[in-house]
């Protein structure tokens, strides 16, 4: 949503990574999107393991090609979603394409996503099909020693003929059991800034795992007009819930003021947390969530641990449309099936591929 | 022979794949045993490919049974710092049942070094309020820790037991 305060930058994110491409790291600091943040948590930029090369393209003609690749992949879109007013579980209308009006973004944790898991192929195809239905995928719960996991399973996700990359944060946890976040994008519809990648610093050391940060933006024939926007994802410890809970609040309240020209933030992930449960986080002024009601998230279907959450005021851009993917009867798996893929369902949402003005 | 018994015994079987898909099975059974529950624990002392199922399996346990709780302080003094730290945790969600566990975690506290353990303990020992006036004396000591997350349970635990 417009506001005084959120003028998008004259420099666009393809002209960013244009200029550290060119100029290498000696322009990070140039760059540097005014990261430090207020409140007890600051953010500090890392250098993703994987810089994705197609985040740097820059033609318009080739997001239409792209686009056609998408298009004709034949994937049903037919989730188990929800309605967001009432929370009532009901069929989704069935769509073969991606509406080029939206962008449909979802998170995943994606239990212990690591070597056992990639090694399954009935799995990883379900994992992909998964993906392919969303043109942004947060991802919790990568565990994995080995760089290879995301790479091969992007492969397996672009055998149908997408232009999916990803984003992956650095290894974080208390002990030597450490976990990943990601981000998987169709690259054909979606760009990253380069410059804004970055894992939240938590000085007092609040939380389990913090947050990973990418700036998105929606990719539109004039690039001015795409929507964009800060995905903070997450993934809490489930026995500090209600201090790391609170802690969000900051961390959200922060990201909504790391960029003077950028007041979309969309915090998603795994809460181990229902919204009854959301604390000040919950409590901020025009916060929204879509998982609400008696709608569950994960497989056994008695918790709604899983989230996606903004200020209703400053994303206007959300459409209102969201949803639980019930895996079992997408995809016809048994319950044990559906747990070898996750014990969590993937929660999505749409939003306007256009900023508001 | 029951599933969790079988289970138990592929936890012990030499080749890895076994072991790992073990306690993935065991993260989808919708109740653990006592027994099981210690044999999860231990498995964090394994290999990575095991430990990283059994913390995933841990994390989402939520209230492990009551019964489990003396196997639990057994494993309190496993030499592995994982293994005591999930030992640690698991009691701490159950809360305070009887001084033998405030007191085995107090000992946790005193003898470890990793820090991650100390605040397991320190934070199982919020739970267990109200504690005895000799653990409270102990905590004291970490209320001026450098340690940011040691020195707020550790403040929050003083602070909720003398009200």
């Amino acid at each position: 949503m417009a506001r005084r305060r959120k003028k998008k930058s004259q420099i666009g994110f393809l002209r960013w990574g244009f200029l550290a491409l060119v100029l290498g790291g000696g322009i990070g600091v140039y760059l540097n999107p005014e990261l430090p943040f207020i409140g007890p948590l600051v953010a500090r930029l890392n250098v993703p393991e994987v810089v994705s090369p197609q985040a740097l393209q820059t033609e318009g003609e080739k997001v239409v090609e792209s686009l056609s690749a998408v298009i004709s992949n034949g994937e049903s879109d037919d989730s188990t979603g929800a309605n967001a007013t009432r929370g009532l579980v009901i069929p989704q209308t069935s769509t073969d394409r991606k509406p080029a009006d939206r962008i449909r973004i979802a998170t995943f944790n994606i239990q212990i996503f690591g070597q056992s898991k990639i090694g399954k192929p009935d799995v990883v195809e379900i994992l992909a099909q998964i993906v392919r239905r969303y043109d942004l995928v947060a991802i919790q719960e990568i565990r994995t020693k080995k760089d290879t996991l995301l790479p091969t399973f992007i492969n397996k996700v672009n055998e149908a003929g997408g232009n999916y990359d990803f984003l992956i944060g650095p290894r974080i946890g208390r002990t030597i059991s450490t976990e990943q976040y990601a981000y998987i994008y169709d690259a054909s519809r979606i760009e990253y800034d380069p410059s804004s990648i970055g894992t939240m610093s938590d000085p007092n050391d609040l939380l389990h795992r913090e947050p990973y940060v990418v700036r998105f933006r929606a990719k539109t024939p004039n690039p001015e007009d795409g929507f964009t926007f800060w995905l903070v994802n997450i993934h809490t410890d489930p026995d500090e819930v209600p201090e790391e809970i609170d802690a969000l609040a900051d961390a959200f309240q922060a990201m909504q003021t790391a960029r003077a020209d950028e007041d979309d933030v969309i915090l998603l992930g795994d809460l181990n947390a229902d919204e009854k449960k959301f604390g000040r986080l919950g409590r901020i002024p025009g916060m929204s969530w879509v998982v609400m009601g008696k709608v569950m998230t994960n497989t056994r279907k008695n918790h709604a641990y899983d989230n996606i959450l903004f200020e209703r005021g400053a994303t206007s851009e959300y459409l209102g449309n969201w949803g639980v993917l019930d895996m079992e009867t997408i995809y016809g798996l048994s319950r044990e099936q559906t747990l070898k893929v996750s014990d969590h369902l993937p929660v999505w949402a749409d939003f306007d591929v256009r900023e508001s003005r | 022979m029951s599933q969790q018994s079988e289970l138990r015994i592929m936890l012990k079987d030499p080749q890895l794949d076994v072991r790992v898909e073990a306690v993935r099975a065991i993260g989808r059974l919708e109740t653990l045993t006592p027994d099981l529950v210690g044999e999860v624990v231990l498995a964090c002392a394994g290999q990575p490919e095991v430990r990283e199922e059994a913390f995933a399996v841990l994390e989402d346990l939520g209230l492990p049974p009551a019964e489990s709780a003396p196997c639990l302080i057994n494993l309190l003094l496993h030499e592995d710092s994982l293994v005591i730290y999930w030992a640690v945790t698991l009691l701490g969600r159950l809360g305070k049942k009887t001084h033998e566990i405030e007191r085995s975690i107090v000992n946790v506290l005193k003898c470890s070094s990793e820090a991650s353990v100390q605040e397991r303990a320190l934070w199982a020992l919020g739970k267990m309020q109200p504690v005895r006036i000799s653990t409270r004396k102990i905590v004291e000591v970490y209320a001026d820790s450098v340690n940011p997350r040691i020195r707020r349970f550790a403040s929050r635990l003083l602070a909720e037991s003398s009200t």
